[in-house]
This record gives C-alpha cells, structure tokens and sequence, in this order.
C-alpha cells in the first residue's frame, strides 16, 4: 500500500515539477502534422532561432541560482545593446568589428544599469521579480526620451538615414544591414541544405562553459548559498547585498551580449520595442523548458527555446489548416507567452506547497 | 596607485584601445566607380570602354562607357583591380591592380579612366 502510494507520489511530483514542458510536448505532437511543414524545414527553424535566442535566456540563469527569480530587469541589458548597436550604424561600422564595436560601447552602460537594478532589487527582497518587470517599464520611458530626444541633439549622430526628419531622434526602425548575420556566416557550414550557424553556437557553447565554471567559483558558491537563505549566508560572512549586486550586473551585461547577437541575426531593430519582447519571450522559453523561478539550468534553456519556438513556428499554419485563419496562430503566440508565465508561477506556488507536504511525509513516516 | 587600480587601469586601456581599432577595420566606407571622361589638372582622360572592376577581390561590377557604379569597404586599406574588356565585353585586353588607403577628405569618387591613364590623382571629391 505505501509503495503504492510512493509510487503515485513520485509520478505526481514528476508530472508537477515538468508539467510545463509535458503540455508543451503534447501541444506540439499535436502541431507539427496539423501544420504541414516538412521536417527539413523545421530543423533549419529551430537552429536559427536557438542560436538567436539562447544566448539571451541564458544570461537568466545567474539571478536564479542567486535566489533573485527571474530577472525581467534584462531588458535594462537590452536596452544598452541596442544604443551600442545605434551608435555603431551611425558611424556605420560593419561586420563582425562592428559588432564587437557595440558590446565594448554597451558594456559600461548595462553595467551601470545593472547595477542600479541590482540596488533597487536589494531594497525589495523578496518581490524582485515584479519590481524588476515595473524597472523595465521605468526603463523602458528612460530609453524612449534619451533615443527619441537625446539623439541627434545632446549625443551627435550624423547618418540622416537613422535621423527623423526634424532632425533629432531615431527613427522607428534602425536597419542593421552592415552586421546583419556576420556572426552566423563567420563559420559556414552547411549540411544536407541545412545551414548550420557554426561561430553562433561556438559563442553560446563557451557561454554554458561560463555558466559551468562560475559556480563553482567562489563567487558562484556565495550566489548559491544567498540563493538558499541570505540570513544563513549572512552569518557565514557572505556580503549578501554586494552578491545579488553582482549577479544583476552579471545577467543584464549578458542580456545586452544576448540581444546584440540576436539583432544581428534579423538584421533589422525596431528602435522603440525590440526590448521589450526580449525579457518576455526569453523568460518564457525558459519556463517552457522546464525550469522554475527557483531552479534553472542550462538544459531548460535549450528544451524551452526549442519547444516555445517550435509553437511559434507552427501555430500559424496550424491555425491556417485547422480553422482556415493564420490570425489565430498569432493570438496564441502571445497567449502562450504570457499565459505560460502565469503558469510557471501557480505551478511554482503549487509545488512549493507541495514539496513540504511530501517533506513532512517523509519526517512522520509510514506512521 | 594599487594593484587592484592599475589592473582595472589596463582594462580599460585595452578595451578602448580594441574598440579603437575595431572602429578603424570594421568602419565601411562608399565607394563610386566612375568610368567617365574626366578632366584633372588638364589632362583628360577618356574612357575607352567597358571595363570590369573588382575591389578587395570581391564580385566584380561592369561599367559600360559613361557608368557608375558604387560598392562598400570595410576598413581602410585596399587594391582594386579594373579589367579592360573588348567590344564583345567577352575577352579581358588589359589589366591593372593598384592598392590605396581611404582619406575620406580626397574623397571617394575613383575615376576608373585616371586610372587606366596612369594619373597619380584618380581619386576625386565628388
């Protein structure tokens, strides 16, 4: 009887802890041959979008393991990556210079703003995650006043392409010709008609070794031990605040990194929102793959952006085929990216719940 | 002066010092071809026909008599090889292979017959 019962315990716990990706799965089993698209075709998709968005998921995974959630602060990152990217079209350095060019420009101001975020968070334990979602919006009115003001009056730009026509401010879309995928045609390489975006996936590849490496570093250990309870980490002589501080910076400068890499995949950037998708889309691919407000690791990151993305391919079509209206794909795309947040956090709720049911099980026994 | 200092001094000495040359070898600079007839110093040299030019060994571009034609660079040191080709634009008569360096205050506009004339001036402003 108690084996039983353990037996069902642990699928319970199993369907709970991966309930995200399991409904994900199921969705896109159901999908795909609904679609139409060939299996070619969807490989091609899903390399692209992997390398295009798996460096910027990836920079979450530094706040999680500091017990900071998920970090929508990493807009602020964007934002920095997308100056970087302005300034450099303005003075219209091209290739892989150029892109290099910006993350050097943007690096100092997403460590600023990642720090800012990083002391406004201290100040707010606890309820980082919304407070960080609220900073972007903040943010958010910054960036739109210093691009759409700023630029051309207070910081010179001379390219009358980028220029509005009064002749101050950006404008809506800054095209991104001169780096347009020069990182992921600096390696060709193509197999079976599949072209594979070799330096991409080398950059994210040595991203994941960071990731690795950092914690088992020192720094890495305190992240984690703040991450479990900052009061134990507080005795044990772990700078608590300057810890969380430096995990901000960490995860913004890499989502400034992360989003420079993905413009120069789509070559184009809308100046007033591109940034505004990149936290949204990035944390949701995250949940997707599985991981939780609390517990992230690099599998989660390539799972979720396969499995969020692969919906976003086929859900149009689907829609298409299934009740003749592409529309309706489009609705579900941003349905399931916001709704799969909502999700992730009831879930995580639920489970929290959960997990100390079945701990105080364990204690008491079969008694 | 620290330890700590001087290091994040070299760090920031470096990383300008990088983006100072990632700015010099990724800016891109427009170039026109032009292969018409062209007056310098009071010389004239005329263009004599249809000629295929091709920069950095990149895709050449053909430009017929009284053509333009315009193509990107990247950084500041360059060659350009201009082919002279025969009436039936089929067979290559002659060749010439120059290298140059970018100042953007002569200009940017290369007259493809200067060249051929042997000038020394054959950049121009526009």
């Amino acid at each position: 009887m108690s084996r039983k019962l353990l037996t069902k315990d642990n699928i319970q716990h199993f369907g709970i802890s991966n309930a995200v990706p399991i409904i994900f799965i199921l969705l896109s089993s159901f999908a795909i041959p609904v679609s139409r698209f060939s299996g070619e075709y969807l490989v091609q998709e899903m390399l692209v979008r992997l390398s295009r968005d798996s460096f910027l998921v990836l920079s979450l995974l530094i706040p999680i393991m500091a017990g900071m959630g998920l970090n929508f602060g990493m807009v602020l990152g964007a934002m920095a990556g997308e100056i970087g990217l302005i300034l450099i079209t303005d003075w219209n350095v091209m290739g892989i210079q150029g892109m290099a060019l910006a993350m050097i420009i943007s690096t100092p101001l997403a460590i600023l703003l990642g720090w800012m975020c990083g002391a406004i968070l201290n100040r707010a334990k606890g309820r980082e995650m919304v407070t960080s979602f609220i900073l972007g919006f903040f943010m958010n009115g910054v960036y739109q006043l210093v691009v759409l003001y700023g630029f051309g009056k207070v910081v010179p730009v001379r390219n009358p392409q980028l220029l509005l026509s009064r002749g101050f401010g950006i404008r809506n879309v800054t095209n991104l010709e001169g780096i347009r995928k020069c990182l992921d045609n600096l390696i060709p390489l193509s197999i079976g008609g599949i072209s594979v975006p070799v330096a991409t996936f080398v950059v994210i590849a040595l991203f994941c070794i960071f990731v690795m490496w950092f914690k088992n570093t020192k720094l890495g250990q305190d992240m984690r031990a703040v991450g479990q309870d900052m009061d134990v980490a507080r005795s044990a002589g772990i700078e608590v605040e300057r810890t969380r501080i430096i995990s901000i910076v960490i995860s913004t400068v890499l989502a400034c990194y992360g989003q420079i890499i993905f413009l120069q995949n789509i070559g184009t950037m809308n100046t007033y929102n591109s940034h505004e998708q990149a936290g949204m889309f990035a944390i949701a691919a995250l949940l997707v793959g599985g991981a939780s407000v609390a517990k992230a690791t690099i599998p989660n990151v390539f799972v979720g952006v396969v499995l969020f993305h692969l919906m976003f391919v086929v859900s149009p079509m689907a829609g298409k085929y299934l009740i003749g209206q592409a529309q309706l794909g489009e609705y579900f795309r941003v349905f399931v990216s916001y709704g799969i947040i909502a999700i992730a956090l009831a879930l995580h709720a639920w489970k929290r719940f959960k997990d100390r049911e079945r701990a105080r099980r364990a204690l008491r026994g079969n008694a | 002066m620290n330890k700590r200092m001087t290091v994040n001094f070299g760090i920031i000495l470096f990383f300008a010092l990088l983006a100072i040359f990632l700015y010099n070898s990724g800016k891109g600079y427009d170039l026109l071809l032009d292969n018409q007839t062209v007056n310098i110093d009071g010389i004239i040299f005329e263009a004599s026909g249809t000629v295929r030019v091709s920069v950095d060994g990149g895709e050449p571009i053909e430009l017929w008599i009284d053509d333009r034609g315009m193509t990107t660079v990247r950084g500041k040191k360059h060659s350009i090889r201009i082919e002279v080709l025969d009436e039936n634009e089929e067979q290559v008569i002659s060749s010439v292979e120059k290298s140059f360096v970018i100042d953007t205050e002569k200009g940017n506009l290369f007259s493809i017959p200067a060249i051929l004339g042997g000038s020394s001036d054959w950049v121009i402003p526009r």
